[in-house]
């Protein structure tokens, strides 16, 4: 039995095939998918809110760009460098002394006027009227002479008398130093703060009639000869004194002013900056629901002022193209400066002024109609001789007025928006080959890619419609002929309910299949860059398929496009079952 | 490597479904341990003994669905893989919607039979079964072969595999059985108790994984059950209480059994029952048909545990893809970074994707103890001609086995020669296992009072052989899917000689 079954069981057929020897080879065609991620491509993406200091998000969620250029402008330096005076008073000894001597062990006091006349002041009065100032310093420069025999260390005491228009913090009688002097030789003495008033009466109106220039002191000697001593005086005895009085050091002006000459100002500031990477929009059509341009001015010049906007545009890049501002139909805008500082407010207030352009104002909006890379704006500030204002104040040598310029642009797009973005992506497309991916597969020796989907769902939560596009380059920027449907125009519709701005709305969505196969394949290794571009053009034609129908359309923070990716594709996998290895 | 891939393909992969009852042995009229296919099968003695072991053994290995001959073929010359694009073979289209591996081990403790007095016929035996096997879908296969994916466009690609699951058990059964033959009917019965051994098996209730293009999920539920007279050792290798299961600790478990209770082998771990049911009739002198249900019942594992599983994991790509994140020194893409992300994303789902369910939670102290197995149940239907004064019989035979649930159908035919009392030989074909590439043979043989019986339903005709590197030369079938082979050596008495007329078979 054994026989017979052995005999069934091994003589039966020998398979013609040699297991000691098989062909390694083995091949399987598989479909393969492989999600990769998502990634969402925000407005504040392509403004740069986290990069360009100038983007910011509002409370209520709407990106705006806001910037502040500051500038100031001296508006009327009084110059005091040539404010002088000299002057020489001879003091003659009565003659009713001729004769006498003067007796040793005495005070003899001699008391005269000193009357000095500041040139260099209120020359041109319809410009400049000094009225009165409080300087911070004065220097007074000082010689005695005499003819009588008078030996100098006997002037006891000099005394200079200060009138009432000059008032100092030291007093109304000042005491000369004469410690180490001689006759002839000049002495200096610096005033201390004081006031000096130019005017005739002060008890009347500030004006050109009222205006003096003189300084009218008096000066005093006490002599006082040693016990003993006799000096005897001759007929014609006199002691003079030489004063100058100059160094002029003022902290505030009162009178009248007029501004400087060129009181224009004038700047182009450069905005370019509110785009991250300026070139990367190609399309700009940008019709901004309310930005505003405050203009804000401020200053502690006691001056009614008011200003001229002369010029407020902006350019292109090429500043081959302006739009300007439009005031009334004008392009011209004056105003009258409501808030100022008062002669009699304290000193160092300061008074602001602000303008605010806008689209009533100045009707900004429209100026987004080409791109705005640069503001430019000029104005002039006057003097407004407004009626009862008959005295002005400056303080400071400086009399700067201080301003900036904010520039605010919430993105709130209207009728007619024409956007466009325009990036590459650079990258080795050979590092994401399914080959890689597959490299730690032990199993498989290798992978040849028949045909390859990238799958993107688009769900657009931009407030409205765009069409993307992608082209492939290689190393050297050639454009590749990668022919895959789809590619050159991707409609994604945008939400159909975009009023809500906090709110992600339910975003439109398509789906995108690229599929790239035969000849396509080869090209794929070679793609070293992908331009990808975002045009949202026409938006009016989204606004008659809006349930909302409003306009305009504010961009926030919730606004992105969202793009989910995911790989298909069909290969052949080439096995390692068997061999030597 | 390659030896044991060979050795792997010749015997795992073979695949017949059979249980150790050899259909080819239905012929043998010779045995008395046909009873096993249909307890209305009578012996021809008035009694018999089976001796442990020696007197009854039978194996089984296969697979239903692939051969050799379904992974490496000759083309022009060459032996290559049918992966090989030049064999141009379809080895997907080889595997049924579900394959069923298995092993089943099968001896006689013992066992005796005699016939009654006033007629009918009594069996007592007992055996000792070991069965192992995997349902493995063919979607599976789809999948590894396939990749899964059948619409590039991102379209939903749903793999099924709730028909996935393994069980494993073994068992011993004490069994008393009764025929009776009555005119032209006859009919018998088993009843067996059962004493289980050990058990493990793992199935899903359902299971689907959908590789879409922007997802992938893992879905689904299920449980486990073991049951062995030793520690499992699952407290190291199950989380405690609801959590995940730690897929990557339990596959670096060097220890997941104890084995130090190994002594308690023959402890029972459950208890159950199953009966065989059969009938014959006689519709004619020359034909007999006949039918049979065997192992219809179930253990009771108490001291077992059912572990719950559910299965939620879902890959969906990286995340927030941050362009920034994956560029190298100089600002370009660095598509390597973005691969090692998505390994590790990988690697965390699958590390997370299976926890402990609600319904037969792990919490310690809260585990499901106890629960209830099926055997695999058998349907055993034949008929059989018997031509030249039953000199020659024919037969055709089908069989249908319930193995979890699930239904596996198996049609064999045969021939068979009985020159003499002493002598039965049957030759058959199974239809389902071997593209005619099979032969079933049995051989029964009486001499004085021992009755030797050696049976095997998959005898494979075509053969190769691999030469190993020790010059041996070993041989394996090649177009079989499965072999199975029986030998019984039974003690018999009281022979009774057969009349057979052309009306009736009497004995």
């Amino acid at each position: 039995m054994t026989v017979v079954l052995a005999s069934l069981l091994f003589s039966g057929c020998e398979a013609d095939i040699d297991l000691n020897h098989i062909d390694p080879t083995a091949k399987v065609q598989m479909g393969i998918a492989l999600p990769l991620g998502e990634f969402s491509v925000r407005i504040g993406d392509f403004l740069g809110d986290s990069t360009v200091r100038q983007i910011s998000i509002r409370e209520d969620g709407v990106y705006q760009y806001s910037d502040t250029f500051r500038f100031s402008k001296a508006f009327h330096p009084v110059v005091l460098d040539h404010m002088r005076g000299e002057t020489t008073a001879h003091c003659k000894l009565p003659s009713e002394m001729a004769g006498f001597a003067l007796a040793g062990g005495q005070v003899h006091t001699l008391e005269y006027p000193l009357e000095i006349e500041l040139s260099g002041l209120n020359a041109n009065q319809t410009v400049e009227r000094l009225d009165s100032v409080i300087l911070k310093e004065a220097r007074f420069t000082y010689s005695v002479e005499q003819n009588f025999g008078l030996r100098f260390d006997c002037i006891k005491k000099m005394t200079i008398l200060l009138p009432e228009n000059l008032r100092a913090e030291e007093g109304q009688a000042i005491e000369m130093p004469l410690q180490g002097g001689a006759f002839g030789e000049e002495q200096t003495y610096v005033l201390g703060r004081s006031s000096l008033s130019l005017m005739k009466d002060r008890t009347k109106q500030p004006g050109k009639d009222n205006i003096s220039n003189k300084i009218e002191l008096r000066v005093r000697f006490e002599i006082e000869l040693p016990q003993g001593e006799m000096l005897m005086i001759q007929e014609g005895a006199e002691l003079s004194i030489y004063a100058r009085a100059d160094g002029f050091e003022a902290e505030t002006f009162y009178g009248f002013f007029k501004e400087a000459t060129g009181m224009h100002l004038d700047s182009t500031l450069s905005v370019s900056n509110i785009w991250k990477g300026y070139q990367k929009i190609t399309q700009l059509n940008a019709p901004l629901a309310d930005p505003t341009i405050d203009f804000m001015l401020t200053t502690g010049v006691a001056v009614p002022l008011r200003w001229e906007i002369e010029e407020l545009s902006v350019m292109n890049s090429e500043k081959t193209e302006s739009q300007e501002a439009s005031f009334g139909g004008k392009n011209s805008f004056s105003a009258q400066l409501p808030n100022m500082v008062r002669a009699n407010d304290p000193i160092g207030a300061r008074a602001t002024n602000t303008i605010r352009f806008d689209n009533e104002n100045g009707g900004i909006g429209q100026m987004a109609a080409i791109h705005p890379e640069f503001v430019s704006y000029r104005f002039a500030i006057e003097t407004d001789e407004r009626e009862g204002i008959t005295q002005h104040r400056i303080a400071g040598a400086d009399t700067l007025i201080e301003g900036q310029v904010a520039v605010t642009v919430p993105f709130r797009l209207n009728e007619g928006t024409d956007l466009g973005y325009q990036d590459t992506l650079d990258l080795d497309i050979d590092q994401l080959s399914i080959d890689r991916l597959l490299a730690d597969v032990k199993q498989i020796d290798s992978i040849d890619v028949d045909e390859l989907h990238l799958l993107l769902t688009l769900s657009n939560y931009l407030p409205f419609d765009i069409s993307c596009h992608f082209r492939f380059y290689d190393e050297n920027y050639n454009e590749l002929a990668i022919e895959a449907n789809h590619l050159n125009s991707i409609e994604i519709p945008g939400p159909a309910d975009y009023s809500n701005l906090a709110e992600a709305n339910e975003p439109g969505v398509e789906h995108i299949d690229i599929v790239v196969r035969d000849a396509n394949l080869a090209l794929l290794p070679e793609v070293r860059h992908i331009e990808y571009g975002v045009r949202a053009q026409d938006i009016s034609a989204r606004k008659a398929r809006s349930r909302q129908n409003v306009y305009p359309i504010a961009i926030t923070e919730s606004n992105r496009l969202h793009v989910k990716a995911a790989l298909t594709a069909n290969v052949s996998a080439y096995l390692q079952l068997t061999g030597n290895k | 490597m390659k030896k044991t891939i060979l050795l792997a393909l010749g015997i795992l992969l073979a695949g017949g479904i059979s249980a150790q009852e050899i259909m080819t042995a239905n012929m043998l009229e010779i045995a008395p341990q046909r009873h096993m296919i249909n307890p209305a099968f009578e012996p021809q003695t008035e009694g018999y003994f089976i001796a442990p072991v020696l007197s009854h053994t039978g194996a089984l290995i296969g697979n239903t669905s692939i051969g050799m001959n379904d992974l490496i073929v000759n083309r022009n010359g060459t032996t290559m893989w049918t992966l090989n694009p030049e064999a141009n073979y379809d080895l997907l289209g080889a595997f049924h919607k579900n394959t069923l591996v298995r092993a089943e081990v099968n001896t006689a403790i013992f066992g005796f039979g005699f016939r009654l007095p006033k007629g009918g016929y009594l069996h007592v035996n007992a055996d000792l079964t070991a069965d192992a096997g995997a349902n493995l879908p063919r979607t599976i296969f789809e999948f590894a072969l396939d990749g899964g994916m059948k619409d590039l466009s991102g379209g939903s690609n749903i793999t099924d595999i709730t028909q996935l699951g393994a069980r494993a058990q073994a068992y011993l059964s004490l069994g008393a059985g009764y025929s009776k033959q009555k005119g032209d009917w006859g009919w018998g019965f088993q009843v067996k108790l059962l004493d289980g051994i050990a058990y493990a098996g793992v199935r899903s209730k359902s299971l689907q994984m959908d590789t879409k293009a922007d997802e992938w999920t893992l879905r689904g539920n299920g449980y486990m059950e073991i049951a062995a007279p030793f520690n499992p050792n699952l407290e190291e290798v199950l989380p405690s209480g609801p959590g995940y299961y730690d897929m990557e600790r339990w596959s670096k478990q060097e220890k997941l059994f104890d084995w130090k209770n190994v002594g308690n082998l023959l402890t029972p771990c459950g208890y159950g029952a199953a009966v065989d049911l059969g009938v014959t009739y006689k519709p004619a002198s020359f034909v007999k048909l006949s039918a049979a249900i065997t192992d219809l019942g179930a253990i009771y594992w108490n001291r077992g545990r059912k572990l719950g599983y559910e299965a939620d994991g879902t890959y969906n790509g990286v995340g927030t893809i941050v362009y920034g994140d994956y560029t190298d020194e100089e600002g370009n893409f660095n598509g390597r970074q973005l691969w090692d992300t998505i390994e590790t994303h990988l690697e965390d789902i699958y590390k997370t994707a299976f926890r402990s369910s609600d319904e037969y939670t792990c919490e310690e102290g809260n585990w499901q103890n106890g629960f209830l197995a099926p055997l695999t149940m058998k349907i055993n239907a034949g008929a059989d001609f018997y031509l030249c004064r039953d000199i020659i019989g024919l037969g055709i035979y089908s069989r249908t086995l319930l193995h979890d649930s699930r239904l596996y159908e198996e049609l064999t035919i045969g021939a068979a020669v009985r020159p003499c009392k002493w002598f039965n030989f049957a030759l058959s074909y199974s239809m389902m296992n071997g593209k005619w590439d099979n032969l079933g043979v049995a051989i029964g043989l009486r001499g004085g009072p021992v009755v030797l019986t050696l049976a095997a339903d998959y005898v494979p005709m075509t053969w190769t052989h691999y030469t190993t590197e020790s010059e041996k030369r070993i041989a394996l079938p090649y177009k079989a899917k499965g072999v199975n082979a029986e030998l019984g050596i039974a003690f018999v008495w009281g022979w009774k000689e057969s009349k057979i007329t052309t009306e009736t078979i009497t004995y």
